[in-house]
């Protein structure tokens, strides 16, 4: 049995091993071009139509290309915690939120400019809940 | 009734060994040079280590081409987590001085 203070060192050795490995990020091109494509889908809303389902299909493809380039590039794959499955449900639910609210300003009072704002706010907030999490890691149990 | 030193585990304690289980503790699954580029160790301790380790039944290796190369994956067992996890409550047992003595 190792005393006090070596078994303290050794807690301590793997706590630092862990946090060091729960915040390997892949590259930030990909963080950039995910949230690119996600305020795309709300802008495609901009376009004339048939151009708008057009522009629509394509940053839907654009976001499962960069994501399948970035599950192929990453050398580790994280775990999917509770709390980070909670987050992503949240996530998920505010962005259609988001998108059933504009596209309802859009059809009854006429904003179109909303797409902008809304595709901004939830790109952004992709990109900056992406970039936090992975800074934060994964603390040792 | 089990005491939290039990699960001292001397096949994890060696330090290298400790932050590799650490490490794989935090995610699913972890690349072999990722791994060794993150805690700073040469591929031959990274191996000698993760051979001792899957011996022990505690780390599943996993061989995957990767951009034409062939890759090692590498991932913590059902039962390599749950020695860690074991060791890991024996380790606090210890600092903390709380002992199931007597």
């Amino acid at each position: 049995m190792p005393s006090r203070e070596s078994a303290a060192r050794s807690l301590a050795l793997a706590e630092e091993a862990q946090e060091a490995v729960g915040s390997l990020t892949s590259d930030r091109w990909y963080g950039v071009a995910l949230s690119a494509a996600l305020a795309g889908v709300y802008f495609s809303n901009l376009l004339p139509e048939p151009f708008d389902l057009v522009g629509l299909a394509a940053m839907y493809v654009g976001m499962l290309v960069v994501l399948t380039l970035q599950f192929r590039s990453s050398g580790v794959r994280h775990r999917l915690t509770p709390s980070l499955k909670r987050g992503m449900l949240v996530a998920g639910a505010l962005g259609l939120a988001a998108y059933l609210a504009a596209l309802a300003l859009e059809h009854w009072a006429g904003m179109s400019w909303i797409w902008i704002p809304a595709g901004l706010l939830v790109g952004g907030g992709v990109h900056v809940l992406d970039r936090t999490a992975r800074k934060k890691g994964i603390p040792a149990q | 009734m089990t005491a939290p030193e039990d699960g001292f585990n001397e096949t994890i304690h060696a330090p290298n060994r400790l932050r590799i289980c650490a490490a794989l503790d935090a995610v699913e699954e972890i690349e072999f040079a990722t791994i060794r580029e993150t805690l700073g160790v040469s591929p031959s301790v990274l191996s000698k280590h993760v051979t001792v380790l899957s011996d022990a039944g505690y780390v599943e290796q996993r061989r995957a081409v990767r951009d034409t190369r062939q890759r090692v994956w590498l991932k913590l067992t059902k039962t390599g987590r749950a020695a860690y996890h074991a060791h890991l409550a024996a380790l606090r047992a210890i600092v903390s001085g709380d002992l199931g003595e007597g």
